[in-house]
């Protein structure tokens, strides 16, 4: 599995990165929605789903999810907002911009992995 | 070292660079008029700070940051009129997390911090957040929310779900729902395809088929909450029932077996099965993190390379080759580049020095709460780069001037303003390049240092003979003495022991120097002249008293041949010469180095010796006689002050070619030590006209 982490803390990077590549599972990193969509835009392959961080610099994470929704090509790949908000109308707005579903930060680990691999269907 | 330790540590450099930009962000608020990008950049960066914080679990920093966070999250949508006592406030807890952040960092122990500032700038906005200790709660959405209820008997399930037309739009994919439901136990899917509309009206983007999952579990006690989380993204999405029936019972629609490739998209890649990798991302930031002992290697190795080319230099001089040979052509190739070298490592630990200011932005609030005065700070030059080390290092020293500055150099408000002043006080900090140099001042428009009651201190310290008549400058270098104070209470401030020696002392082991200007009444200036790199020095190698010796070369004006150089003989006996249409002192480097005159070992020849005209740090030129001139040449620094203590006329050692030791002359020093002063040199050349 192959996933694009998009976030502006260098420490949630890293820990994302940690975490999945414990689980085998590849990681590609980004600094803030426009990053993740040049990124993804450079990919040979798609990612098998993304995870994003809401508040970033120059593009945050609805922008980034609407952006690429717009794009046929993307428009099937499960999108994860990572937030640290529980609040619900941060995830009715995560919906409404296309995002597949939501991790709440701290994330656990195993919660995390086991999400993913819930909406990518990829062990 | 373990990953997380590795992660942390990255998180705590993360945090002082968030730090950086929510201090500045504040500033620039508290400044002008409140723009909604800073706004912003701060929000993120407290935000950050706390999401950070929230991983590794640090509930202090968490609760503080949370509510900073929600103050300015008030002063980003408005609720929250930033005028400049909210600064203050906000401006004084980014202090505080500041500290929170190092405390925890070098795991001290801290008290909660008090955020009752911070609540009552919302109370103004928005009362029913405000207050309350914030406790971090780690939310479970695999949680059930109604409490579990555990059933004792093994049931089967029967799940049925009908995805809503949304659910494709949003990343969720039936199938990898049926597989995250496989975890659960063993299932049979069927599909319900009664809704099938015909092939001319299908929307290839609207779901119609609906499923009925039957589902037994491998676990006896599942439970409903449990088969409902795995649809958490699809709550909205679809419509769920989950039922369950004693095994046994049989759903009403028929069951097919649970064929996964019928429901294969094409829009997805198919599974990677290669080893995990971390791809580079195409278009990453142009930077990246190197670890600093890395770059420090390659300094060294840049000054060994110096070395081995003045070997290499010397041996092709020996070897008596023409100038205009290959070799010679070739090895001053070799030099340009070494230096091209060496000056893109020493831009790799370069810095600017904006870090520094900052800090000292926080150092002039502390101070300027403690004293009553109200200080403007003004910070020039802040994008002048230095050494990495320089810059950590000049932290102490800079912080111990600005206190003295507001302290000692700023008057009371009331006594600023009997005398004419404004009532608000000026600090001001400088930062600028000087050809190889950085200089840093601190200058501030307070009363300036008071002569009279310096020397009347250093007199009852026994620094100074009773009678004895010092001129300014004599006096204010008296303040880099150890053990003058002239404030007669210790000040809880700047006097904790630390005096201008000290900093003197740190200033010079950074190969620095340091002064200062002062004028009564209107304010005092302390000036610092940094070199931009500790390691490598452009000098000049001479001869004086049979030894080898190193020049700055940023220090020489002019070179001159002794033998047509006009000299004069003062009645001080202090020798001039003439330097185009002015006298300025001579020196005898020998001599000024202690060794005896005419000790040259083998005959002095004459025909070499030469005049350098030295200009040393915010001093008068004067001329120093040496034996010869030898090379112009890089040479490594060689620090000799851990060893040796400070040593007058001299700053440091290097190798040569010929692995021989040299000495780097102090040039300022050594006109010090040889009585020179700037004051004495219009004197010395008034006289020299004179005669």
């Amino acid at each position: 599995m192959r996933v694009l982490a998009i976030d502006d803390s260098r420490t949630i990077r890293d820990m994302v990165r940690l975490t999945l590549e414990r689980e085998g599972i590849e990681t590609v990193l980004a600094d803030d929605g426009i990053h993740g969509i040049e990124v993804l835009d450079g990919m040979d392959t798609h990612p098998d789903a993304i995870l994003t961080d809401v508040n970033m610099p120059r593009l945050d994470g609805f922008g980034f999810i609407e952006r690429v929704r717009q794009q046929p090509e993307y428009a099937g790949i499960p999108i994860l907002v990572l937030t640290t908000e529980s609040a619900r109308d941060l995830k009715l707005r995560a919906r409404a911009s296309g995002a597949t579903g939501w991790i709440v930060k701290p994330f656990d680990p195993a919660r995390l992995v086991v999400a993913l691999r819930t909406v990518t269907g990829l062990a | 070292m373990d990953p997380m330790d590795a992660i942390r540590a990255t998180y705590f450099e993360e945090c002082a660079e968030l730090l950086e930009v929510l201090e500045d962000g504040l500033l620039s608020l508290q400044a002008g008029t409140p723009d909604a990008d800073t706004i912003d950049a701060v929000f993120r960066a407290v935000h950050s700070i706390k999401g950070g914080a929230a991983a590794f679990n640090l509930g202090l920093l968490v609760g503080f940051a949370h509510e900073f966070e929600t103050v300015l999250d008030a002063l980003r949508n408005g609720e929250l009129k930033g005028g400049s006592d909210a600064f203050a406030v906000l401006l004084r807890a980014s202090d505080t997390l500041g500290d929170l952040v190092s405390a925890v960092r070098d795991d001290l122990p801290v008290d909660a911090p008090d955020t009752r500032d911070l609540a009552r700038l919302l109370s103004g906005g928005t009362p029913s957040s405000a207050g309350g200790g914030f406790v971090p709660v780690m939310i479970d959405l695999g949680q059930d929310m109604n409490g579990p209820v555990r059933p004792d008997v093994r049931r089967v399930w029967t799940i049925l779900f009908e995805p809503l037309p949304e659910l494709l739009g949003s990343g969720n994919e039936p199938l990898y729902l049926f597989r995250a439901l496989e975890v659960l136990g063993r299932i049979e899917v069927t599909a319900i395809e009664t809704d099938l509309p015909t092939l001319d009206r299908l929307d290839p983007d609207v779901p119609r088929l609906r499923w009925s999952v039957r589902l037994t579990p491998s676990a006896p006690d599942l439970t409903e909450t449990e088969i409902e989380a795995v649809f958490e993204f699809a709550v909205d999405l679809c419509i769920l029932e989950v039922s369950a029936m004693q095994d046994g019972d049989r759903p009403a629609t028929p069951i097919a077996p649970f064929a996964p490739d019928i429901a294969e998209r094409g829009d997805v890649a198919p599974p990677e099965t290669a080893a995990p990798a971390t791809v580079a991302a195409p278009s990453g930031p142009a930077t990246i993190r190197v670890d600093l002992t890395r770059v420090d290697r390659l300094v060294d190795l840049v000054g060994e390379l110096v070395i081995s080319q003045s070997v290499l230099a010397q041996g092709l001089a020996q070897a008596g080759l023409d100038h205009r040979s290959e070799a010679i052509a070739t090895l001053e190739d070799l030099q340009q580049l070494t230096r091209d070298i060496q000056d893109s490592i020493m831009s790799i630990r370069a810095q600017p020095v904006k870090p520094l200011f900052q800090r000292m932005t926080r150092i002039v609030r502390e101070v300027s709460t403690a004293t009553g005065k109200d200080i403007h700070l003004v910070t020039e030059g802040e994008a002048t780069e230095i050494d990495k080390t320089v810059v950590e290092r000049l932290t102490d020293p800079l912080t111990h001037m600005v206190r003295n500055a507001i302290d000692h150099g700023i008057e009371d408000p009331a006594e600023r303003v009997r005398v004419g002043k404004s009532a608000i006080g000026v600090v001001r900090l400088t930062a600028r390049q000087k050809s190889d140099r950085v200089v840093i001042e601190v200058s501030d428009d307070g009363r300036g240092i008071d002569r009279a009651r310096v020397l009347e201190k250093a007199i009852t310290r026994g620094m100074v003979e009773a009678g004895s008549i010092l001129d300014p400058a004599e006096i204010d270098r008296l303040l880099f003495k150890p053990g003058l104070s002239t404030v007669t209470e210790i000040s809880s401030l700047s006097g904790r022991g630390v005096g201008m020696d000290v900093v003197q002392r740190a200033i010079r082991d950074l190969s620095g120097t340091i002064s200062v200007r002062s004028e009564t009444g209107k304010g005092c200036t302390i000036s610092i002249s940094l070199p931009l790199t500790l390691a490598i020095l452009d000098g000049m190698i001479v001869r004086a008293s049979g030894h080898h010796m190193v020049l700055p070369l940023s220090s020489i004006v002019e070179t001159q041949s002794a033998d047509t150089a006009r000299t004069e003989m003062l009645s001080a006996g202090q020798e001039v010469v003439l330097m185009q249409d002015r006298f300025v002192p001579m020196l005898d480097l020998g001599q000024c180095m202690g060794f005896p005159v005419g000790s040259a070992v083998g005959g002095q020849d004459d025909d070499e010796a030469a005049l350098l005209f030295v200009q040393p740090e915010n001093g008068g030129i004067y001329a120093l006689r040496v034996d010869a001139i030898e090379a112009q040449r890089q040479v490594v620094i060689k620090g000799l002050s851990d060893n040796f203590g400070h040593i007058p006329c001299v700053s440091a050692a290097t190798i040569l070619g010929n692995g021989q030791v040299a000495l780097i002359v102090d040039p300022a020093g050594t006109a010090r030590h040889a009585g020179l002063r700037p004051e004495t040199h219009e004197h010395l050349a008034t006289e020299a006209r004179a005669s």
